[in-house]
């Protein structure tokens, strides 16, 4: 996933600090060795070299996962696509066969590839949840990147786990002037353009083109996954449609805000939640 | 291919396995009936890389701990769980068994498994002792079973260039070998339940097996294993002697083997000459520093392999470059040698031999390769498999060498 992991791990748990992450780390390189475009011997890699040749009979995790990006790509009507031409970006999933009593998968285009950047932190971090579940652990907070974060348990204070917003347009005021507070959720934010860089790396895959302008989108859910996808999908849509989405799927649980980068005031205003931010 | 752009190598090679990673189509009648034994860490893995192949059925996964059996079912795609290995022989009636409980177990299940008359993948070390092991190759070899002890290193196209290159000369002769598993990990797993709890003790010896000297025979069996396979491949030839030191220095929380081990083996050799000479192999292994990793560095008179499971690096050794004395500057240019006829830049730079190495790439997933590979071998009823008896048995007794030596002390004591 070429991006960083940390876990804060509350003192009260520090008896089993070390073991716990230490199997949290195991488990995020585990979803990287099965998903990783960039590691050649990863499940992924062999489906991309091969899967278009005939159906090729894959490892069922990687199948189910498949199954949920089909999911999300039907019902964001092709915003959210891991699966894009290598020749120019675009994306089409409709290229991707699926079958599910034989667990293969068929690409239907030899120019295809899978491409779980928009998923693949989110992925880990609900392998990991189910770790800490089975482990007992109640508070903690893990996060890729910072930008995708698992909140497990209501933090230090109870009150949730306190996390903060940056301002996708000012990226040096404090992060804290937008703050959220996590119990038992999952953040994702994705941003158009990084502080650091002047052509997004998010793509439309509608247009292969790279996507413009300067909002973000903040989705927060119950489950990493879905947010990760969302906060993506919505960028890719815009404001409009991703309004639209979310009356058409109904879902109490999910709390979007949107980003627009004003300079001033608070840069967060919120199309579905009821928000605790400053 | 791999391409590495935007990286100079004077020279790559790409080794892959991409025509065997397409498994060939069958019937669901000839499909092979395979069962596995102990669906934690690795046999889930095992697990999962059998249900990519079309020729192959999962018939039942068996754990005696239910949170694992649980997971082992959802990867084989919902075969039958069992609790008990021999009701699941008897029940699933599998062609094929694989092993991957904890060491000590590895014995009684394998001979059981070819008394019932399955071929067997065994999980490595093949047994907990020498006997042990010898016990289930005898077995093997009475029934005819074939058998494949899991050194995944054996199906690593990087370890197969490594050979021939050491076997075509390309390295000259070989005079060391550095081999290390380095981590910063502490190797004990989380609990479900607190310290206090009356599980407590029974599930950590269930889950921890490897830090206990009832199941596990430690980090060089665990780890070491691997990469001493590798040695005895290269040398063509097991060690004849050792030396070696470790212990519990650093992870005090209770475990009873040692956290760092460090061993000298001495390999026979010959030269090209045919004059007898020794190899030393060093080994170490430490849970807390991970620099360099798992790594093996095989050095020649001619040069030198560093080896990981996913890229392989060869350097020349250098000889020197030529160094143009300049007479006006008063001949006087620092680290300079004058050989016979030939003035030569001094090499002891550590970098100097560290220049535009060969690389070697894999592509190929290497337990999913040795797993297809031992299919193979089992529905051509070929008893030669990659790994097999005789190899798990020299590598079980060139492991546990190590361990007796360290048991058995030795050195000599400061001030002499
Ligand atoms: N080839 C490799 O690279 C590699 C990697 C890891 C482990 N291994 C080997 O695989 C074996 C298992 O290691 P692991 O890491 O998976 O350990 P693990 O503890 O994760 O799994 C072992 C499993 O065996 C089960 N088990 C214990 N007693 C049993 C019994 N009587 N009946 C049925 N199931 C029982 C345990 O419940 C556990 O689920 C070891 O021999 C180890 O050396 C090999």
């Amino acid at each position: 996933m070429a991006t960083f992991f940390e876990a804060i791990i509350p003192h009260t748990l520090g008896s089993i600090a070390i073991g716990l992450s230490e199997t949290l780390f195991a488990e995020v390189d585990r979803v990287e060795r099965l998903i990783s475009r960039f590691d050649p011997t990863s499940e992924v890699s062999r489906v991309n070299r091969i899967a278009s040749e005939k159906p090729l009979k894959i490892d069922i995790e990687l199948h189910h996962l498949l199954l949920i990006c089909q999911e999300y790509w039907r019902k964001t009507e092709g915003a959210f696509d891991p699966a894009s031409f290598h020749s120019d970006c675009s994306g089409d999933f409709a290229q991707v066969e699926l079958d599910t009593s034989k667990s293969t998968v068929f690409f239907k285009s030899p120019d295809l590839r899978l491409d779980f950047g928009a998923v693949g932190k989110g992925y880990a971090l609900q392998c990991c949840r189910k770790i800490l579940e089975s482990l007992g652990a109640k508070n903690l907070l893990l996060h890729g990147g910072t930008s995708s974060i698992l909140a497990v348990g209501g933090g230090l204070d109870g009150n949730g786990w306190r996390v903060g917003v940056r301002n996708p347009n000012d990226p040096k005021r404090p992060a804290f002037e937008c703050e959220i507070r996590l119990h038992n959720q999952s953040l994702s934010t994705s941003g158009v353009i990084h502080a650091d860089e002047n052509e997004s790396d998010l793509f439309d895959p509608g247009t292969g083109r790279p996507l413009s302008g300067s909002s973000a989108c903040s989705v927060i859910a119950n489950d990493p996954v879905q947010a990760e996808i969302l906060s993506t999908a919505f960028l890719v849509m815009g404001r409009q449609r991703a309004e639209d989405y979310l009356l058409q799927n109904p879902d109490e649980n999910l709390r979007v805000a949107w980003l627009e980068g004003a300079r001033d005031g608070s840069p967060l205003s919120w199309i579905q939640c009821e928000a605790t931010c400053a | 291919m791999s391409v590495n752009s935007g990286r100079r190598s004077f020279l790559k090679v790409a080794v892959g396995s991409s025509a065997i990673a397409v498994a060939g189509n069958a019937s669901q009648s000839q499909r092979l009936q395979v069962a596995v034994v102990g669906t934690g860490g690795r046999g889930s893995d095992l697990i999962r890389k059998l249900t990519t192949f079309r020729d192959v059925e999962i018939v039942g996964v068996c754990d005696n701990y239910p949170p694992h059996l649980e997971h082992g079912i959802e990867y084989s795609g919902g075969a039958k769980g069992y609790e008990n290995f021999s009701q699941m022989l008897e029940d699933a009636k599998p062609q094929v068994v694989v092993i991957a409980t904890p060491l000590h177990l590895h014995e009684e299940m394998a001979v059981e498994a070819i008394d019932f008359g399955a071929h067997l993948y065994c999980e490595k070390i093949l047994a907990f002792t020498v006997e042990a092991a010898k016990r289930i190759v005898d077995a093997a070899n009475k029934k005819g079973t074939i058998l494949q002890v899991g050194l995944q290193k054996r199906s690593n196209p990087i370890y197969e260039q490594a050979v021939s290159m050491v076997q075509t000369g390309m390295l000259g002769e070989i005079t060391a070998i550095k081999c290390q598993w380095h981590r910063n990990h502490s190797w004990r797993r989380p609990l479900p339940v607190e310290k206090r709890h009356p599980d407590w003790e029974r599930l950590d010896r269930h889950l921890n097996w490897r830090l206990y000297r009832e199941t596990s025979q430690g980090l060089m069996a665990e780890l070491g294993s691997h990469q001493m396979d590798v040695c005895n491949r290269i040398l063509g030839t097991p060690p004849k002697r050792v030396l070696a030191t470790g212990g519990t220095d650093f992870w005090r929380d209770g475990r009873e083997v040692c956290d760092n081990v460090f061993c000298v083996y001495e390999y026979d050799q010959q030269n090209s000459e045919g004059k007898p000479y020794t190899v030393r192999v060093t080994y170490s292994s430490l849970q807390n520093n991970a620099y360099e990793g798992a790594s093996e560095l095989v050095m020649g008179t001619q040069g030198t392999l560093f080896l990981t499971s996913k890229k392989g690096l060869f350097y020349r050794e250098e000889t020197g470059e030529e160094v143009v004395i300049d007479a006006s500057s008063g001949g006087d240019t620092g680290a300079v040698m004058v050989t016979s006829g030939k003035t030569l830049g001094l090499k002891n730079d550590p970098w100097a031999h560290r220049g535009k190495p060969l690389e070697i790439d894999s592509e190929s997933d290497e337990t999913r390769d040795a797993l297809y590979s031992f299919i193979r071998k089992v529905q051509n009823e070929d008893r030669k498999t990659i790994c097999d008896g005789a190899v798990g048995l020299e590598n079980t007794a060139t492991v546990l060498m190590a361990n007796q030596a360290i048991d058995t002390g030795g050195g000599i004591d400061y001030p002499i």
